[in-house]
């Protein structure tokens, strides 16, 4: 079915003036996948697992630039030598990003793209656009446009688009990395009946344990290398030392939860405390009648159901947004929107809009008027960023900037730090170094909230945890964090 | 001509995302008209921002055509001004960019040549697009009086767009800010696109 | 009732001619409210009664307003707010038309009229990355916002380059990028295929479109006769 022999690929041509785009992506992939099979490679960021799904669906050699060698051949076809819409009729592909992926605005014709550009009838394509919507139970988003989705309800759309089209192949790169568990649920639901249906899957993933009973061989892959492969039922056995070692994301959500740190209680004065807050969006409410305090030197996790409004909770403490009703107060004073401006530092879901600047050094000084050279050197120090110091921010990696990112905040004197998804697409060893930048930076007495479904994120950084509603700030019990993050995304189901 | 000098897919794509930054930049430049004096700006001011995004994508996009697809929103709009006046600038439009692909045809490469490129491509603004203004000042100050535009405002017009030497000074001016935006681009493509690797 | 992209774009031209052609206001009414209604009919949502609104305060300041206020403000204000008046059929129709049309609909028919592939992709990319566009606009603002990155810059052309910097260079960066990914996408779906694709949302023209044609011409000759013979 697909097959790979001694394949790599380099990223770059040979004329590109900087380093960074002329990455090995993969050296000597030998790989061979059976028709029906299920595989899933794994390992940490940059380790070219996404370069072996882009040779799979042909963006490699067809559409990345760079060195291609070796052999891959797909249902018989060297993909070297036969063009995109033809490998695009037994391949179908579902990328990391949902706003990025679809070209039409109404859901309908975004699944059926792929087989209106191979010309199929249109008997055909409504035939299977109506068992699509049945046996994926889609008719709720039928009638939403695209725009008006969430991130997960889009990428449910891309894979209901690769089902309809029906081909041999599904490749699908970190198809998780930006969605809850609701919408992780669902693409499951999905993938077991492409794989019922006898499909060929190919996933590239950090996120692990929902693909438990799913895959039947796994490939483990370091520095453009495979490493390992592992029979399914070794790998989701291994322990958690081994795992670890290996830089991989939990393979068990059910794993007991355990709040490692303990809660903290703070003087009067030392804490950000929210007094009945109210916000409600185009005439319908978000939420209502919010309380809730925090205290100096704590990281609190917010958890909550889809669209419950947690990140529109982050806008209103920062100021973006304003509430409806609703105080807040920061060391017992009131903050006005100019307060909360000069008090909280934001790191949005997608990070690419905070920066700036055309070098990792000038990011730290741009609106941080009174910095010293010495205090950029000391904060890129701790986060990890001194060797790329003069790279430019967009060049660099998902962690790197997020970290680049709370940077800039610590170093614009701000007291309060709130985070919104940080650890969506991240790999086990960057989400470890998030976790203990941010508990450094409570320890030296900023209050950090973070609002995250990252379970494993959570275990390791917070304090306490608080579920939003619709309202109220509900205090959760550490150990049933994990059943309420089931019951959420049975709810939202 | 060789197979990957070609537009294909992704070529259209990316002028086309271009192309409706060139119509918003067209739109945000607008504000000029809000008196009748500073409408001579409008071609001026759109001349910065069509420099910029004209070498971004003649360096994204080095291939035959991809001015003209560029051109395509911006050409639609002045197709809504009306039957007449819109079937002159859509064709005005598509002329300027045809020439300017004729300039470009050999080398895609040069920047320079690009820059001269994008400067031939805004005259079409400060030409055509003001020969209404300066060529046909009294139908077009009666018809904005006939609107109702007020008549002290119209006569000062007039008298304003009789100065033929402005037109010179559009045209002028016009070339100098495309000139500055695409040394804006090219900075911004030094300084940012290709050192992120993006470019 | 949704009517075919043909028959839009021909009541967009059709309604930018008598907007420059006509100069009688009580015409200009009828087609904006004839516009008005036509939305109505379009569905849930298309009429925005605001804009209407705006309409109707637009008229009011250069009718009744103006002859009573010192000439100054009038000098100011004349321009702005007759040019938008008299170009209102033209935003009725581009509201209308922005709201009832998918993608898909310009892609299908552009494709059945032969349009050149590559023109229809660039304009229904142009189509579907306008709301992008503005959600990325919001969230660099938002971000900016937070950042305060012109603080601490007294000299004013520093602070203005600097703004206009941090506010172009994100977006250009972030139009590329999308550009990629929706490339990605859209080649392993196979839009480079050579053949002619299925237009599954291809409509032939119907009753209701040959009827508004008529109409619009039918207006368009009367705001000609009105202009040109009657007067």
């Amino acid at each position: 079915m697909i097959e790979m022999k001694n394949a790599g690929f380099t990223y770059g041509d040979e004329t590109a003036e900087s380093e960074s785009s002329r990455d090995t992506g993969i050296v000597d992939i030998h790989l061979q996948i059976r028709r029906g099979e299920c595989v899933l490679l794994c390992g940490e960021s940059g380790c070219g697992k996404t370069t072996v799904t882009k040779l799979i669906n042909g963006l490699i050699p067809h559409f990345e630039i760079g060195n291609f060698s070796g052999e891959v051949t797909v249902n018989e076809l060297d993909t070297k030598n036969v063009p995109m819409y033809q490998l695009a009729e037994c391949v179908s592909s579902v990328f990391q990003n949902p706003k990025t992926q679809f070209f039409n605005t109404d859901a309908e014709s975004e699944m059926t793209f792929g087989l209106e550009n191979q010309a199929a009838s249109v008997e055909y394509i409504d035939k299977r656009l109506a068992q699509t919507i049945e046996e994926l139970d889609l008719t709720p988003l039928m009638n939403k446009s695209l725009f008006q989705m969430s991130g997960g309800e889009k990428q449910i759309i891309a894979f209901a688009g690769a089902y309809l089209s029906d081909t041999d192949i599904v490749v699908l790169d970190e198809p998780s990395a930006n969605l809850d568990l609701w919408a992780i649920e669902k693409i499951r639901g999905v993938m077991e009946k492409m794989k019922a249906a006898g499909k060929t899957i190919v996933i590239a993933e950090h996120r692990l344990y929902y693909l438990r009973g799913l895959v039947d061989t796994v490939y483990y892959m370091k520095n453009g290398r495979i490493l390992e492969s592992h029979d399914v039922k070794d790998f989701f056995a291994l322990d958690d030392q081994r795992r670890i070692g290996m830089g991989l994301r939990k393979l068990n959500m059910s794993d007991l939860f355990q709040i490692t740190r303990t809660a903290i209680q703070a003087a009067e004065q030392n804490r950000l405390r929210v007094e009945n807050l109210t916000l409600t969006y185009q005439k319908k409410p978000v939420f209502s009648g919010l309380s809730f305090e925090i205290f100096l030197g704590e990281i609190v996790g917010i958890i909550g159901a889809n669209g419950m409004g947690k990140t529109s909770l982050l806008r209103c403490l920062c100021g973006i947004q304003k509430p409806d009703k609703g105080i807040v107060r920061f060391n017992g004073r009131r903050c006005r929107t100019k307060d909360k401006r000069r008090l909280c530092g934001v790191v949005m879901q997608d990070v690419n809009y905070q920066l700036f600047s055309d070098s990792v050094e000038s990011e730290c000084f741009l609106g941080n008027a009174g910095t010293t050279a010495e205090q950029v050197n000391a904060i890129l120090n701790e986060m990890g960023l001194s060797a790329c110091k003069d790279a430019h921010p967009q060049g660099l990696s998902g962690g790197q900037k997020q970290r680049l990112a709370i940077a800039v905040t610590v170093l614009s004197g701000k007291k309060i730090l709130l985070l919104d998804e940080p650890t969506s697409g991240l790999d086990y060893q960057n989400m470890l170094t998030v976790s203990s930048l941010l508990r450094r930076l409570s320890e030296n007495g900023m209050i950090i909230v973070v609002v995250t479904h990252d379970i494993e994120f959570l275990e390791t950084t917070c304090n306490r945890c608080l579920e939003l509603t619709a309202n109220e700030m509900k205090a959760i019990d550490s150990a049933k964090i994990a059943d309420v993050f089931y019951q959420n995304s049975i709810a939202s189901m | 001509m060789k197979e990957n000098e070609k537009m294909i897919g992704k070529d259209y794509i990316t002028c086309g995302v271009f192309s409706l930054l060139y119509m918003v930049a067209m739109l945000l430049s607008a504000v000029m008209n809000i008196s009748g004096y500073t409408a001579i700006f409008y071609p001026t001011l759109v001349g910065i921002f069509v420099g910029i995004l004209f070498v971004i994508l003649e360096v994204k996009v080095p291939k035959k055509g991809a001015v003209v697809i560029f051109s395509i929103i911006p050409a639609l709009y002045f197709f809504a001004s009306g039957l007449l006046e819109g079937f002159i600038g859509f064709a005005g439009v598509m002329l300027f960019a045809l020439i300017t692909e004729w300039m470009m045809s050999r080398r895609h490469d040069n920047l320079n040549q690009i820059s001269v490129a994008a400067v031939v491509y805004t005259l079409y603004m400060s030409t055509l697009g003001m020969a209404e203004n300066f060529v046909f000042t009294d139908t077009y100050c009666d018809n904005a009086l006939a609107h109702g535009i007020n008549e002290t405002i119209v006569e000062q017009m007039r008298s304003f767009y009789h100065i033929k030497p402005l037109w010179a000074a559009v045209i002028v001016s016009t070339a100098i800010t495309t000139w500055l935006g695409t040394l804006l681009g090219k900075k911004i493509m030094s300084k940012h696109l290709k050192k992120a690797g993006i470019l | 009732m949704r009517l075919d992209i043909r028959t839009y774009l021909i009541l967009l031209v059709l309604s930018a001619t008598c907007a420059s052609l006509n100069t009688h206001v009580l015409v200009e009414i009828g087609i904006i409210l004839a516009l008005s209604f036509l939305q109505l009919l379009s569905g849930k949502g298309v009429f925005m009664p605001r804009l209407l609104l705006l309409y109707g305060v637009l008229l009011l300041i250069q009718y009744q307003i103006f002859p009573v206020i010192p000439e100054v403000v009038v000098l100011l204000l004349s321009l702005p707010v007759v040019n938008i008046r008299s170009f209102f059929p033209v935003i009725m129709c581009v509201v209308l038309i922005y709201k009832t049309t998918q993608v898909s609909q310009v892609v299908a028919t552009f494709t059945k009229m032969k349009v050149s592939k590559g023109a229809t992709i660039a304009i229904a990319i142009a189509i579907r990355y306008i709301p992008s566009l503005a959600e990325e606009w919001r969230h660099i603002k938002e971000a900016m916002w937070v950042r305060r990155a012109t603080v601490g810059i007294h000299n004013p052309i520093v602070r203005l380059s600097k703004c206009i910097e941090c506010y172009l260079v994100p977006l250009l960066i972030s139009a590329i990028k999308t550009s990629d990914e929706l490339s990605a996408a859209a080649i392993t779906r196979g839009i480079d295929s050579p053949g002619m694709p299925t237009c599954r949302k291809y409509r032939p023209m119907g009753a209701a479109d040959y009827i508004v044609i008529l109409l619009s011409i039918g207006v368009t000759a009367f705001c000609v006769v009105n202009e040109y013979i009657l007067t």
